[in-house]
């Protein structure tokens, strides 16, 4: 019947989010705990501009992974869909939001569900989390924009114009991944002291 | 400078586009992507004029080129063969005017997106999600407030910086302002924590207080959408609208339903345009 | 009726050996607008804390606090949450949601109120404060005194019976001051809410308290009427903190039994004990530029030597936007070697652009700046400078890696003995208190070894016992060699420790002289004590100077 199928994935897209959002409005989260994502999205958002004058280093994907691992699998999911939403007020909504909301949610979540643990016990391993940063920028961000791209431009789909179109954003995500890995190496850990900080602050 | 459309209600407005996004992308059928088209061309001239027209130019007529060269080269189905690519594979026809429309609706989108950017600004994007997502908008105008506030702070931390001279790489730089950054935005939320529970946040269910007006006139506009579209998507559905690009394109159904249906549309297309100029001749003959 | 009764409390933070509020016993009336004041550290704020069930501190206390005769642990967290209004110190950091009408309505959201009920209280109260002008703006757009009253309307739209407020006028100019003062006035007497506020710019406040509680050391050393508990602080070491007039009340050994606490008041004393038959002096003219010593001397001199001064600026014109206005239009200045020059200018006045431009971080269209040596800037903020999570690493962090690890240790400790901020060097740099802060930036700055110093507003927000210590901090550093360049509209710290004034305006240097030449010409921007005596005694700027005219007169 459709031959269009950016349509219907984006609105499946849409309702796999409803189940955590009402789970969120359940959860009644206490004031602190919503403060510190809402600070998190900021930090995630705006930390492209604090590196801005090196070219092509987008730190984004790294502080939802960070903000997962930090404040577990919820909490990175939260901030990964969050900065991808807010991100675009700032540079303007388009048929790519709803993906990068995904894309970025879904990094925080598995970041979450992998090394939160770990965290929690004081034994995460930056090298393992670089090499799940650079998995997570090239294989599921850049795998979920490329099927974005390829699901608008072409209605009918075959393997080689999928595959045109994976192996030209290639490089792209490449780069995004390096510059994951880069911050992940940076920033994981000074990050990890600071929200333990925090945490102990905050009572929480 | 708000016009008429930027006076809906955020719930008109949001319906406005959702309707016309789905309609457009449910199927692509060349003569909706046309209406949507011109019909958006025109909205977004409307509320933006020359900045609509530059960023046309500059940004969404060539992503919409790019659509209509893809396709041919990807695609290559169709009965009628134009000529055959050095791989051997044939160039059709039907996947040329398979790409110019997915090109137009890709520009039709951009043209979409384009005034729901100029419209509905985040106030109003909070407003719809805080009807059914309390917390989560109120974690949106959260952020939103902390963003100009984290720039201007940025713009103090690089100036201290620099002002340290430190004789480092820029990479170095940028980590101890990022670290800075990081440092003083946990600090600060501690204490407007403390300021959200001073004024009670968390003792009971909070509600979300909005200043839009929900006038009579917008439970007509939504009606006349949610019937438009709903008409159309059943004569899509009844085949009484039917369009298909491979292997032959072809236009068929009903053609007295696909007409009232394609005129229909196009009112829905055009009623936020319609509503801005009727306003401005209202105006002009008032004075 | 009594609404708040602090009964035998006491409170001890868990890592403390001592308690921070020994066996307080006081009584607020329905009604009352108390000012609590005291040097910092004395357990002002712990005890304000404990007024606020949701702000009480982690600690071990003993004593009961009673709001309306009940425990006020027993509140229902909707009572204490509506009926105990607390406004902190940081008016940013208050603010929570981006739009004006957001975040008046916070708090009755909160609550769960409709809608309706909500839009009538914000409509209320945007009228009773004067919000309506700016009820569609961004909270990012508004300026510093209109977020002190947005924190404050968003707080009194919840109708509370007590508002607690600490230093609510640290982080404000002169006139937005004076004007939330006025305010608070005006809640207190309109709609008879009781005020308690903590506040250490006296100068204001004294006039619209009813009572004071001076606390020292963490015990009340006085509570009462304000005349009362004044004349008890006067004889306090906490003088040095009050009022102009209170010191030369004080210094001139307190004659007849009502202290001055305003300069009118203060005027009114000189007058009558002192100076009844002496003739007021009109200055004209020539009286400007009366400074005989050997400084004023120089400084008069119009060809002044290249290599006697820091950095000059020649003609130098700066804005922000081409279409905009000039915030700096042809100013020329000289700052010589050596000495406390200090820039005084109103707020908002381009004083910051200024000092930017001289530090080579922002660039004018016109005109030469020619500079030696290397120049530092304290920022008004100075948690700009952090990025450590430790103080040590604060400081080492200015060298880079190559260095001896024992030399780097040695300076950075000799720095810290220096600015007395050896206890904090272990310590998270946000842990320490405002002026160990302003320390640590110094002396990080310090060991960049610069030439020249630019502080920008110093004094801001801090007490007299802090300004002390940081004048005679600066003091020393000039005397090892130093150029301090400071600005700041605060008059009576530049009349005591700059050396050369200059008085900035509308983008230009208006006048140059030693403080004493700038100041004495001007009745309204001056010192208070020289609003309060100085058309009566010719060469007296200070306090010091007044009560020591005033002590000639006697003898």
């Amino acid at each position: 019947m459709f031959e269009n199928y950016y349509l219907i994935s984006c609105i499946i897209i849409i309702l796999s989010f409803i189940p955590f959002m009402v789970m969120l409005e359940r959860r009644k989260p206490h004031a602190r705990e919503i403060m510190l994502v809402a600070v998190l999205v900021t930090i995630t958002v705006l930390s492209r501009a604090v590196f801005f004058m090196i070219p092509f280093f987008k730190p984004i994907l790294a502080f939802v992974i960070i903000s997962g691992i930090g404040l577990g699998a919820r909490t990175g999911l939260l901030v990964g869909t969050l900065s991808a939403f807010i991100s675009n007020f700032m540079f303007g909504q388009g048929p790519w939001t709803v993906w990068q909301m995904l894309a970025l949610g879904l990094c925080g979540f598995l970041a979450g569900l992998i090394f939160s643990g770990r965290y929690d016990e004081g034994k995460l391993h930056t090298v393992l989390v670089c090499i799940f940063g650079f998995i997570a920028a090239v294989v599921i961000y850049g795998g979920i924009m490329d099927t974005y791209t390829a699901l608008l431009y072409m209605g009918n789909m075959t393997k080689q114009s999928f595959f045109a179109i994976y192996l030209s954003g290639l490089p792209v995500n490449l780069i995004l991944g390096i510059c994951t890995v880069l911050c992940l190496a940076l920033f994981t850990k000074s990050m990890a002291r600071k929200l333990r900080r925090v945490k102990y602050k905050y009572n929480m | 400078m708000a016009n008429q459309f930027e006076r809906w209600h955020p719930l008109t407005q949001f319906i406005y586009f959702l309707t016309v996004i789905v309609i457009m992308t449910v199927k692509l059928n060349p003569l909706i992507t046309l209406v949507t088209f011109f019909g958006l061309a025109l909205l977004g001239f409307l509320i933006a004029r020359g900045d609509f027209l530059k960023m046309s130019a500059r940004f969404f007529l060539p992503a919409s080129l790019i659509a209509i060269v893809i396709n041919p080269l990807f695609s290559h189905e169709g009965a009628t063969i134009l000529a055959y690519f050095p791989d051997g594979n044939p160039f059709t026809l039907e996947s040329v005017l398979y790409g110019i429309a997915s090109g137009l609706m890709i520009c039709g989108m951009c043209f979409l997106f384009y005034s729901f950017n100029t419209v509905m600004t985040s106030d109003r994007i909070m407003y719809l999600t805080g009807r059914l997502f309390r917390t989560l908008s109120l974690i949106i105008s959260m952020t939103l407030r902390f963003i100009p506030e984290f720039k201007r702070q940025l713009d103090k931390v690089k100036k201290a910086h620099r002002c340290l001279g430190l004789k480092q790489s820029r990479l170095k730089d940028g980590i101890d302002i990022m670290n800075s950054m990081i440092m003083w935005s946990f600090e600060k939320s501690i204490d407007r924590s403390d300021s959200m529970r001073a004024r009670g946040y968390g003792i009971r269910r909070r509600t979300s207080f909005h200043i839009f007006t929900f006038t009579v006139r917008d439970i007509y506009y939504i009606a006349l959408m949610l019937i438009v579209s709903g008409w159309y998507l059943t004569m899509l559905f009844t085949e009484n609208i039917y369009v298909t690009f491979y292997p032959l394109f072809y236009y068929g159904g009903n053609l007295i339903l696909s007409i009232i249906s394609y005129v229909l549309y196009s009112v829905l297309v055009l009623l936020p345009s319609i509503d801005i100029i009727l306003e401005e001749i209202k105006w002009k003959s008032l004075q | 009726m009594e609404i708040i009764t602090v009964d035998n409390f006491s409170f001890r933070y868990p890592d403390s050996k001592n308690d921070s509020l020994n066996n307080i016993n006081i009584g607020i009336d329905e009604g009352d607008f108390v000012l609590i004041c005291g040097k910092s550290g004395c357990g002002k704020t712990t005890l304000v804390k404990n007024l606020k069930p949701v702000m009480i501190p982690n600690g071990t206390s003993s004593g009961r606090i009673l709001y309306r005769g009940k425990d006020i642990n027993t509140l229902s967290p909707e009572g204490a949450a509506i009926n105990i209004g607390y406004v902190m110190q940081d008016t940013d950091t208050q603010i929570v949601t981006d739009k004006v009408w957001h975040e008046l309505a916070f708090g009755l959201e909160n609550m769960g109120l409709g809608n309706k009920l909500i839009k009538r209280r914000v409509a209320e109260i945007s009228n009773y404060f004067g919000i309506t002008e700016w009820f569609d703006k961004k909270t990012s757009e508004l300026s510093g005194g209109q977020r002190q009253i947005l924190t404050l309307a968003s707080i009194m739209v919840m109708k509370p019976e007590v508002l607690i407020l600490d230093e609510p006028t640290s982080q404000l100019c002169e006139v937005a001051a004076s004007e939330l003062v006025s305010i608070l006035k005006r809640i207190n007497e309109e709609l008879s809410t009781t005020i308690i506020m903590i506040e250490h710019r006296l100068e204001n406040v004294f006039s619209v308290a009813d009572k004071v509680l001076y606390m020292e050391a963490g015990k009340v050393t006085a509570y009462g009427a304000t005349k009362d508990v004044a004349a008890i602080m006067a004889k306090s070491d906490y003088i040095d903190a009050m009022p102009a007039s209170a010191r030369i009340y004080k210094g001139t050994g307190l004659h007849g039994g009502n202290i001055p606490l305003n300069i009118r008041d203060g005027r009114r004393y000189v007058k009558k004990y002192f100076v009844s038959g002496l003739e007021k002096k009109n200055f004209d003219e020539k009286d400007f530029c009366t400074d005989t010593s050997f400084l004023g001397k120089i400084l008069k001199d119009k060809k002044e030597k290249k290599e006697d001064c820091i950095i000059s600026l020649s003609e130098v014109s700066f804005r922000y936007e081409k279409t905009g206005a000039d915030i700096i239009s042809n100013l020329s200045m000289n700052v010589r070697k050596g000495l406390i020059t200090t820039v005084v200018g109103g707020n908002g006045s381009g004083k910051t652009t200024l000092l930017s431009v001289m530090a080579g971080l922002l660039k004018p269209y016109r005109g030469k700046i020619r500079t030696e040596g290397k120049i530092a800037m304290l920022p008004q903020n100075p948690e700009t400078l952090f990025s450590r999570d430790r103080v040590y690493d604060e400081l080492s962090m200015v060298f880079s890696k190559e260095n001896d690890k024992n030399l780097i240790h040695r300076l950075v400790c000799d720095m810290a003995e220096k600015f007395d901020i050896e206890h904090c060097l272990d310590m998270h740099p946000y842990d320490m208190s405002g002026g160990e802060k302003q320390r640590t930036a110094l002396a990080k700055l310090l060991l960049t070894s610069p030439e020249l110093l630019l502080l920008d507003e110093p004094t801001k927000g801090f007490d007299y016992y802090h300004k002390k210590k940081l004048g005679s901090i600066l003091r020393n550093l000039v005397y090892e060699g130093m150029t301090i360049l400071i600005v700041s509209h605060d008059t009576e710290f530049t009349a005591k420790y700059s050396d050369v004034c200059m008085m900035y305006f509308n983008g230009g240097i208006v006048c140059r002289g030693t403080p004493f030449d700038v100041f004495k010409g001007n009745s309204f921007y001056t010192t208070a004590a020289d609003r309060i005596a100085g058309d009566y005694f010719g060469n007296a700027l200070t306090v010091e100077d007044v009560i020591e005219e005033c002590l000639k007169i006697t003898t």
